[in-house]
């Protein structure tokens, strides 16, 4: 893997995990939301999540699908820290243990 | 926790049950939870999303199946009527999720969503015929495992509200 599709790799997460942050933001009851705010959080969510799509079109005709799949774990852990600092959501023993989890799982249904 | 330095309380400083009858007395009605509609309910909301985009997936699947390759990023398969249900189930999928994150945590919600690892095998497996090996049907239950991790102790928390 060269460094271009790497940072490729990253712009297809971070995008996404972006996206879904906005829309974290966007459907928030904690503060009433101006109708004009929650489309704006909306509609960078949709601009977010497009934008690591297309990231991600990008780099899968080059790679195996079983060797770049398991990169969904990086999405899953930076989504966690994403949502911990810019959300201020708690992460319990719990949550982190569940997350171990699944990435485990992932890895296992894309190595085969 | 003792952040000050313990200091003797005068007679005046104690906490009297006879100058102070409300402690005894007054203990506060318990406030009737508001229960919301079924079709509230965040979780079904999520189980939704993970169907509609599993099925999605799916009918891609078949779609692009049908159409012939090689034209760039498979626009080709924008003709596909199959093709157009599958994104159709995408949308929605999308609206639900949005429902979802109205009430639940970022993090437990994207959490859950990874039961689509799950359906989607199953979903392989069951219509369209494909083989499925040993090692995967164990990652796909690690999965499922984690998920479950992650929704149990929330489903106690909604008994107790």
């Amino acid at each position: 893997m060269t460094l271009f599709f790497f940072l490729l790799l990253m712009a297809s997460t971070s995008s996404s995990v972006a996206g879904q942050v906005c829309f974290k933001r966007a459907m928030s009851d904690v503060m009433p939301e101006k109708p004009r705010d929650r489309a704006f959080w909306i509609g960078a969510g949709l601009i977010g999540a497009t934008a690591g799509f297309f990231f991600w079109l990008a780099i899968l005709p080059h790679f195996p699908l079983s060797y770049i799949y398991p990169i969904e774990a990086i999405d899953r852990i930076m989504l966690a820290v994403a949502a911990s600092v810019f959300l201020q959501e708690r992460l319990t023993p719990r949550l982190l243990l569940g997350i171990g989890v699944i990435t485990g799982g992932t890895v296992l249904v894309s190595v085969t | 926790m003792q952040l000050l330095p313990r200091r003797k309380l005068r007679y005046y400083q104690m906490p009297s049950l006879i100058l102070e009858p409300d402690r005894l007395a007054l203990k506060p009605e318990p406030i009737p939870a508001k229960k919301n509609p079924w079709y509230l309910n965040p979780y079904l909301h999520v189980g939704l999303t993970v169907l509609l985009s599993a099925i999605a997936q799916i009918l891609f699947k078949v779609g692009s199946d049908q159409t012939p390759g090689g034209s760039l990023l498979g626009f080709a398969s924008l003709k596909s009527g199959v093709i157009w249900l599958g994104i159709g189930c995408m949308i929605g999928s999308l609206l639900v999720w949005l429902q979802a994150l109205r009430s639940l945590p970022l993090i437990i919600a994207f959490n859950l969503a990874a039961a689509t690892q799950v359906v989607v095998p199953l979903g392989c497996w069951l219509f369209l015929g494909e083989e499925v090996s040993v090692l995967r049907w164990i990652g796909v239950f690690v999965v499922t495992v984690g998920v479950i991790i992650i929704a149990k102790p929330l489903a106690k928390l909604e008994e107790r509200l």
